[in-house]
């Protein structure tokens, strides 16, 4: 069986390509990782995140101005799901109090990544585990305009455990779009229970 | 990473306490790891080294009676502690300590309500206690009555309180509500204050201050004690109540609101304390700043006034409510609506049109003490967002206001920021609010707003100015200006310190308060 160091390594490697077939030691880990509860948040005002929210499958949450109303369905998930997984795609304020909420619970950022539009430039700053940064930020920017749909396709492969982050950035130049999203990808879990 | 040490603690001292606490909590409310635990005690905004401010480690106790033990614990070893309720005091420094190496001495496990009397109108809460929490008990228990609550809802009300935290409804000074606590003193005597001090008292949440000195006071602000309980009155739920906001157009207008203001607000025409809030601080409740700019620098005025113009917003706001029976509403808003549609330009706005607008929206729970979190919006403006505050107490009077906000926003200007605040009458003052976003990914910019605001302390206190409250690295420079006869206050404040607390094991260096050990190097 892989380790979740290698796992993380692989799927990341091996789904640049968004539509790659996963191999079947992917497809084996994919199984294993899909008995870990996952709780995904979305913005439900921004685009980019309703086409994120909308490729995922797991228990989700969209969530609206008052990030407050949603505090007591991440605590109970986090009482109920010590070894779960809370990830979203939201406005950095909604990002900040969550992790703030989880961090009572045990669970801290294994991941988080800013994407922000500006002009025709989309830039993706990842902060993650050493071995997983690098990978992230290039399949983030492979995936250009679809990238919320490459999170939300893996959201199961990002870091979890307890490891020192590293910051990567990459910029892509993206035609005809006038967005000024300022958006961030996380994962929250605990280090208690990996 | 090396384990930050209180100043004169070895390692050693430190790991033999914490053994020793171990014994008291158990090891799960122990928190040592700085990756996988400590982060939740460091201060996301800070301005100066992530490191400046990082503890050695965290304790949750869960009871009075532990609280006594780590305090012998720490006593003996004098290693001090820095008291947090639920931490999320951001912006002036969050659960973060004054200094690198102190012991974090968490109360969020203290958090039960332990009594809500609909009848009088009051709760008596322990310091983990939430707005949240006490709001969905109210809710819960279908009780009449509203809480007065803190802008993000997601704070203490024990620490709120005891921070001279304001809010929106007309219980909105909560020290001025609070009645009666229970500390533990650094040698871990229990102190109750008011009328729980008799025997078998029937009293405690009704009347404040009981026989002698009204001590609550020095145990706000302060490291004199451990809060462990608290009394916060809660006002009735009204049979009515109408919240109205005025967009205003000119800077200038600033002058003439405040002035008409204070009479309607001393003579409780306007019932809840009134609040000026600048354009950008609305604006980004919906839209963020690149929206409209993306220059550096301020965003210059002709943005602002199509920013204005789009979102039907003034250059100022002015949100106020009143309460009470139909009939009282209709004369003191007639009253109201007299008074200022006497400044040009002056445009009411009521739920009937302005609904649905996320500005609005959250004023109007706030001035109803429904809990919220929509105000932290404010960080998206610049996207990855930081603040601290700034919070100079201006006269309720045009000239002081205008003389405050010229100052701010010029100095902010020089610097590159924007001028993002609010105005809040509360009696006779008021809390002027400067929000100093900066992007708390790039260390250049916050450097630059720690240096604006360390200017912006001393230019205040040239003008005459004090501020109500401050972010951790500001504390001393603070004190300092508060130094009327040769610093007789904080003279005062340290005699104090050193009777009560003689090791300086409670919270040293809380708002410029340093136990005699530690002065010198403060």
């Amino acid at each position: 069986m892989l380790s979740r160091r290698t796992f993380i390594k692989s799927a990341l490697a091996t789904n640049v390509a968004l539509l790659a077939t996963p191999s079947q030691a992917l497809q084996h880990v994919l199984t294993g990782s899909e008995e870990i509860p996952l709780l995904v948040f979305a913005d439900e005002h921004s685009l980019n995140s309703k086409h994120f929210i909308s490729n995922v499958a797991e228990r989700k949450s969209n969530i609206d101005l008052d990030i407050g109303q949603h505090f007591e369905l991440l605590r109970e998930f986090c009482k109920e799901s010590p070894r779960g997984q809370v990830s979203g795609l939201t406005r950095d304020s909604d990002f900040f109090a969550l992790e703030q909420i989880a961090k009572d619970f045990g669970f801290y950022t294994q991941y988080s990544a800013t994407h922000h539009y500006s002009g025709n430039t989309l830039t993706h700053e990842v902060s993650s585990s050493k071995d997983s940064a690098e990978l992230i930020t290039s399949s983030l920017k492979n995936a250009k305009d679809q990238w919320p749909q490459w999170l939300a396709n893996h959201m199961r492969v990002l870091p979890r455990g307890n490891s020192q982050l590293v910051t990567k950035k990459t910029q892509i130049t993206l035609a005809n779009t006038d967005q000024h999203d300022f958006l961030v990808s996380w994962s929250l879990s605990s280090n208690k229970h990996i | 990473m090396t384990k930050p040490l209180p100043q004169g603690i070895t390692l050693g001292q430190l790991n033999a306490a914490v053994a020793e606490i171990e014994k008291v909590v158990g090891k799960d409310y122990v928190y040592l790891d700085d990756v996988k635990e400590l982060r939740s005690y460091r201060d996301p905004y800070n301005t100066t080294d992530d490191a400046d401010f990082a503890p050695s480690a965290a304790v949750a106790p869960q009871n009075v009676e532990q609280i006594q033990k780590i305090l012998a614990i720490v006593n003996n070893y004098k290693i001090p502690v820095w008291t947090i309720s639920t931490g999320k005091n951001f912006a002036y420094g969050g659960p973060a300590p004054r200094k690198p190496g102190y012991i974090v001495l968490d109360l969020k496990l203290m958090n039960k309500i332990l009594e809500v009397n609909e009848k009088h109108g009051y709760a008596i809460v322990e310091p983990g206690v939430s707005y949240y929490d006490l709001y969905n008990h109210i809710q819960e228990k279908g009780l009449k009555l509203w809480i007065d609550c803190a802008a993000p809802a997601w704070g203490g009300i024990v620490g709120n309180t005891s921070e001279h935290g304001a809010g929106y409804t007309p219980y909105g000074d909560h020290l001025l509500m609070q009645c009666g606590m229970q500390v533990v003193l650094a040698d871990g005597t229990i102190v109750e204050t008011g009328m729980d001090t008799t025997a078998n008292s029937k009293t405690g949440g009704l009347y404040k201050y009981g026989q002698g000195a009204a001590i609550d006071g020095l145990f706000t602000q302060s490291n004199f004690g451990v809060i462990t309980r608290m009394g916060i009155w809660l006002m009735p739920e009204p049979p009515g109540y109408t919240p109205f906001m005025i967009t205003l157009e000119n800077e200038h207008d600033l002058e003439t609101v405040t002035d008409l203001s204070l009479p309607l607000r001393v003579n409780q025409v306007i019932h809840n304390a009134p609040m000026t809030v600048d354009l950008l601080w609305e604006s980004a409740m919906s839209v963020s700043r690149s929206q409209y700019y993306t220059g550096k620098g301020p965003m210059p005025d002709s943005h602002r006034k199509k920013m204005a113009k789009d979102l039907d917003l003034g250059i100022w706001n002015y949100y106020g409510a009143v309460y009470g029976p139909g009939p009282m509403m209709k004369n003191n808003m007639d009253v109201i609506r007299d008074t200022f549609g006497s400044i040009p330009g002056a445009k009411f706005h009521y739920d009937d049109t302005r609904k649905g607008d996320p500005g609005w929206d959250y004023r109007v729970k706030l001035m109803k003490g429904t809990p919220n979190m929509t105000e932290f919006s404010l960080l998206n403006w610049i996207g990855g967002g930081g603040h601290i505050n700034f919070s100079p107490i201006s006269a309720a009077d045009g000239k002081s206001a205008m003389r405050q906000y010229e100052m701010i926003r010029k100095r902010s200007h020089e610097y590159g920021f924007d001028y993002i605040g609010e105005f809040l009458i509360g009696w006779r003052d008021q809390h002027h609010i400067f929000m100093l976003m900066f992007d708390r990914m790039s260390a250049e910019e916050k450097k630059r707003a720690h240096d604006l605001f360390a200017i912006l302390v001393d230019d205040a206190a040239a003008l005459g100015y004090g501020e109500y409250r401050t972010h951790l690295s500001f504390m001393d420079q603070i004190a300092g200006t508060f130094s009327w006869n040769d610093n007789a206050l904080w003279d005062t404040h340290h005699a104090l310190k050193d009777e009560l607390d003689p090791n300086g094991i409670l919270s040293p260096g809380k708002q410029g308060i340093w136990p005699k050990n530690l002065r010198g190097n403060s």
